[in-house]
């Protein structure tokens, strides 16, 4: 059997019922990626080479600034430019000198991200926008790779444990199941924004560093097929349930290749411009396929569109008249643009990535101001 | 019913939590809460009733326990 190396370091979870010299082997014996070496990533990657994990990577491109220092807990002011991957490396192995560290200072994308995550054992959300999320899940729904969620803004934060393969085989609900599509720009705030309390992604990634080592040593219930909310200001807890469906495979890649051609930077942070779509674009797919056109003003606005065949659904009804609509290629407008990038975002989640949805640029005055045909 | 209002949404409700009577699902509740609340339209969020998120749309009682959750991006 495998000897548990700096035993003596691990005595006091040792002797816990459950835990055992087993529990410990499994710990040295695993293999975890934490991505993010953050807020979240610092007391994870802290508590996760503490309790003895053998093998840690660490994804961050990003280096140390003073913004960081009132919740990322593994540096110092002198360590203000330094590469975090650096940094944290070195605090880590002092952690557990017979550990090993894989440490990436490189920004995680689609292109990358497969390579990256290979060979792990479990994955670590300690990322920053929904973009890496986003990506990050689909790519350990790919692999088969659990996830451990968590994530901050202002006073409360979020916890779970995504995509854990089952006795009978099936893989726990995840990040889609709970909300399908990413939000886009400006539809929620980020930290930078928002703000958020130094102490509270302290707690969130220690609970993650909590799932991870349930995980990995088998002891406990899970976070799984629940979402813990921890609200610090007033001291609540809140576990709730959600499931997988099968049917949330619509909303993400389901091979490789497909994987790799999506572009999860616009599907959420410039997000708009998935959607957006220019007039003289919009006259070339009107040539090329059948295109839906539909007005989502309201019906006293104008002017009216009287040179195209068009219906009219106020965006205010469009949720409740999806089903009026037809699962093929479509084109929303409004007076400016606005509304109908809100527009072309629900229609996006309801018909999912398979049918084209666009926005048109600049509204109503697309049409005004092209030039019109005149037959004499 | 009570509705508890989570994260970056209480800035569009001024609460954290509301009371709301006379609705009869969930469907109906968003639409109730768009309405009220026109900003909420441009946001993402799920419902959670009773400590369970919903798909789709289930009826609601008086006892109703709602909350509203919207993703946190932060980390």
């Amino acid at each position: 059997m495998e000897k548990i190396k700096g035993f003596e370091r691990y005595q006091r979870q040792v002797i816990l019922k459950g835990f055992g010299e087993s529990g410990q082997l499994k710990l040295q014996q695993a293999k975890v990626l934490v991505v993010g070496a953050g807020g979240l990533g610092c007391p994870a990657l802290q508590y996760l080479a503490a309790a003895g994990v053998g093998t840690i990577g660490i994804v961050d491109g990003d280096e140390v600034s003073a913004s960081n220092l009132h919740r990322q807990v593994l540096y110092g002011v002198k360590d203000i430019g330094k590469p975090k991957v650096e940094v944290a490396t070195a605090a880590i192995q002092s952690l557990n000198p017979d550990g090993k560290v894989n440490a990436h200072h490189i920004r995680i994308n689609q292109h990358n991200c497969l390579d990256i995550i290979n060979g792990y054992d479990i994955v670590v959300d300690c990322t920053d926008n929904f973009a890496t999320r986003y990506m990050l899940n689909d790519a350990c729904v790919l692999k088969g790779i659990p996830l451990v969620h968590g994530s901050v803004s202002r006073f409360e934060g979020q916890v779970s444990v995504f995509n854990v393969k089952l006795k009978n085989g099936k893989y726990s609900g995840h990040y889609r199941d709970l909300f399908p599509t990413p939000p886009m720009a400006g539809e929620v705030p980020d930290c930078s924004e928002a703000g958020v309390l130094g102490v509270l992604p302290g707690i969130i990634g220690t609970m993650q560093a909590s799932e991870t080592i349930k995980w990995i040593t088998g002891i406990g219930d899970l976070l799984m097929d629940k979402l813990m909310t921890y609200d610090a200001l007033h001291n609540r807890f809140m576990e709730l349930r959600y499931e997988h469906s099968e049917s949330t495979a619509k909303f993400h890649p389901v091979h490789e290749t497909e994987f790799m051609d999506t572009d999860y930077e616009q599907a959420c942070g410039t997000g708009n411009d998935g959607f957006m779509i220019s007039g003289v674009d919009f006259e070339t797919l009107k040539r090329r396929e059948v295109v839906q056109v539909i007005d989502v003003r309201e019906s006293n606005e104008v002017p009216t569109l009287d040179e195209y065949n068009h219906v009219r659904i106020p965006l205010g009804k469009l949720k409740s008249l999806l089903f009026t609509i037809k699962p093929s290629t479509m084109v929303f407008f409004c007076q400016s643009g606005i509304r109908s990038l809100t527009a072309a975002r629900i229609a996006s989640e309801h018909f999912g990535k398979k049918v084209k949805v666009f926005s048109l640029k600049d509204g109503i005055n697309h049409f005004i101001s092209s030039p019109k045909t005149i037959e004499f | 019913m009570t509705i508890r209002i989570f994260g970056p949404l209480e800035d569009i409700t001024g609460t954290p939590a509301l009371n709301i009577e006379g609705i009869g699902d969930t469907l109906q509740l968003r639409h109730h809460l768009e309405e009220s609340y026109p900003d909420l339209q441009n946001r993402k969020f799920v419902i959670a009733v009773d400590n369970r998120v919903v798909n789709g749309s289930i009826e609601l009682n008086e006892n109703s326990e709602v909350a509203l959750l919207p993703p946190f991006s932060g980390g």
